[in-house]
């Protein structure tokens, strides 16, 4: 019995129909999310089975390709494990090669392995992450978890375009001096997080409003001569008034994400050296038998 | 920047790209490389340009998926005259018919928030979209191999690349998400289309692997694949047009 499942879901066959049944899936979530944009956001900043518990039940209709999606996503986890065990095992026992080619043929289980640290590491993030959105305002207090010394927001200073181009009076960047415990300096800016206590805080921002469009005849010409060579000026302001986009800072704990990048990292690299390896034998292979004609 | 908003650099590009074409019909192949590297070298001068729209330089526009996909498959179809590759010329058709896009879609810029100004949404759009013009030159030679005029290693190795390109844009997406939004994979509509797409090709290759799946098959395969890319990117560039933008 347990051999029949196994050689059930350790099939290529399986593998294809699965890839195919998640990649529907995802597309119905995306149709469910670009109608309902905001209520889905909001699953960014939840754990996944937090999220079911509480929305599944009040929004099947929205909701239902969830589910499924995870199923397919662990059974896809477990045909991936099967076939690439006995993938190795079907190497390690068949014709000898030389080591190269050993270890050539080993590249994409090993990549498939890597596939499945990817799903694990996500897995990790969407069940144990945290998330928390705090508001920032110039002498606030931000308090990230009752656990950890509260931290002061000192100064909000922002960045704006050079004036005369078309993106006069946009931020370009902000940075937030928040002072922690022992009266330490913490710069935050957009894009540059920093560790605190064990969370990764970073600014984040929410738009209130739709900007409307600007005209490029109401903005003043621009002669390309002048862009050219002149250093561009960014002038820097503290913020004395809330503009269009709402500041925040995220706090997150994210035990997946290590997992996620590094695994990221190695499939690129093998997958690159795998192909590129490969489409060198297939040329050398080609080059032999041109000379032997 | 002397290409500062200056459209007709696209045109002349484009313009330089059908020559190409012609010539490539016309069997005249030398002529017709000339045209496509000099299309190249303009459409590469209009594409810095756009960084400049502003008045200040933003590398957002210049990789904005739309303008950057034409330079894509020029680029491609440069690479295949370099490995002499015999069907090159057809290359230039997909190009013609998204240089086309390009002439029709908004002119002016998406103004970037503060979280959009990393290198790797640069790396994350240009191994996107290099992705995207992989997965069509390959649904293009899948077609021609459905027509008998081309080898089936020609279309799985286009799709092969496709594939490496788009999971590098995997990624540098993830990175840039988690820089900007503290999440590597956010349950939105891009990121889920995004995860579909890399799910059908992930599927692709697999199907070399699974008896009685003919070259022929896979053909179809590929060329309906490249459809869903064409639908859903298509349909995010046409809603991106409903942005606020400055500069055209």
């Amino acid at each position: 019995m347990i051999k029949r499942i196994w050689d059930f879901l350790g099939v290529v066959r399986l593998s294809f129909w699965l890839l195919l049944a998640a990649a529907a899936l995802f597309l119905a979530g995306m149709f469910h999310s670009s109608y309902d944009y905001s209520y889905f956001r909001a699953m960014n900043e939840l754990r996944i089975q937090d999220w079911l518990a509480r929305e599944l039940p009040s929004r099947p209709g929205a909701n239902w390709w969830l589910p499924p999606l995870v199923c397919v996503l662990f059974l896809l986890g477990v045909n991936t494990v099967i076939c690439t065990f006995n993938r190795i095992i079907a190497l390690v026992a068949g014709t000898k090669r030389s080591a190269y080619h050993f270890a050539q043929s080993l590249l994409p289980s090993i990549v498939h392995i890597l596939f499945i640290t990817v799903m694990a590491g996500h897995a990790i993030t969407a069940t144990a992450g945290s998330w928390t959105r705090i508001p920032v305002s110039h002498g606030g207090n931000l308090v990230i978890d009752q656990s950890i010394p509260p931290l002061v927001v000192q100064s909000i200073r922002d960045t704006y375009y050079p004036a005369g181009s078309l993106m006069a009076n946009r931020i370009r960047q902000t940075e937030v001096i928040l002072e922690g415990e022992g009266k330490i300096r913490i710069p935050l800016s957009f894009l540059d997080s920093v560790s605190y206590h064990g969370y990764r805080l970073q600014l984040d921002m929410v738009k209130h409003k739709k900007e409307k469009t600007v005209e490029a005849a109401a903005r003043p010409k621009i002669v390309d001569s002048e862009i050219c060579n002149k250093a561009e000026t960014f002038r820097s302001v503290e913020r004395k008034r809330e503009p269009a986009q709402k500041l925040l800072i995220l706090a997150i704990k994210d035990p997946g994400l290590p997992v996620i990048l590094a695994a990221f990292a190695l499939i690129l690299v093998i997958m690159t050296w795998y192909f590129i390896s490969l489409a060198i034998t297939r040329n050398g292979v080609q080059d032999d038998s041109t000379r032997a004609r | 920047m002397f290409t500062t908003g200056n459209h007709l650099f696209m045109y002349a590009a484009i313009g330089l790209f059908a020559a190409s074409f012609l010539l490539y019909i016309l069997k005249s192949r030398a002529a017709g490389f000339f045209l496509l590297a000099a299309g190249f070298v303009v459409y590469s001068l209009y594409l810095a340009g756009r960084g400049w729209i502003a008045g200040v330089f933003l590398p957002n526009p210049v990789v904005e998926g739309p303008y950057l996909l034409p330079w894509a498959l020029a680029c491609i179809a440069i690479i295949a005259a370099a490995m002499r590759d015999e069907r090159r010329g057809l290359i230039l058709l997909p190009l013609l018919i998204f240089s086309a896009g390009a002439i029709f879609y908004a002119r002016g810029i998406i103004p970037p928030t503060p979280n959009k100004l990393t290198p790797w949404a640069t790396a994350f759009f240009i191994t996107e979209v290099f992705a995207h013009a992989l997965f069509y030159t390959g649904a293009m030679r899948a077609a021609l191999f459905l027509a008998a005029e081309d080898s089936i290693e020609t279309f799985h190795n286009y799709l092969v690349w496709g594939f490496v390109f788009y999971s590098v844009a995997q990624v540098t997406g993830a990175v840039w998400c988690y820089l900007g939004w503290g999440n590597t994979f956010q349950w939105g509509p891009r990121h889920m289309s995004s995860a579909s797409i890399w799910l059908i090709y992930a599927a692709f290759l697999h199907l070399r692997f699974i008896p009685g799946w003919s070259g022929r098959r896979r053909a179809w395969f590929a060329v309906a694949a490249s459809a869903v890319v064409l639908g859903l990117t298509w349909s995010s560039y046409l809603h991106e047009m409903t942005f606020p933008r400055i500069g055209g």
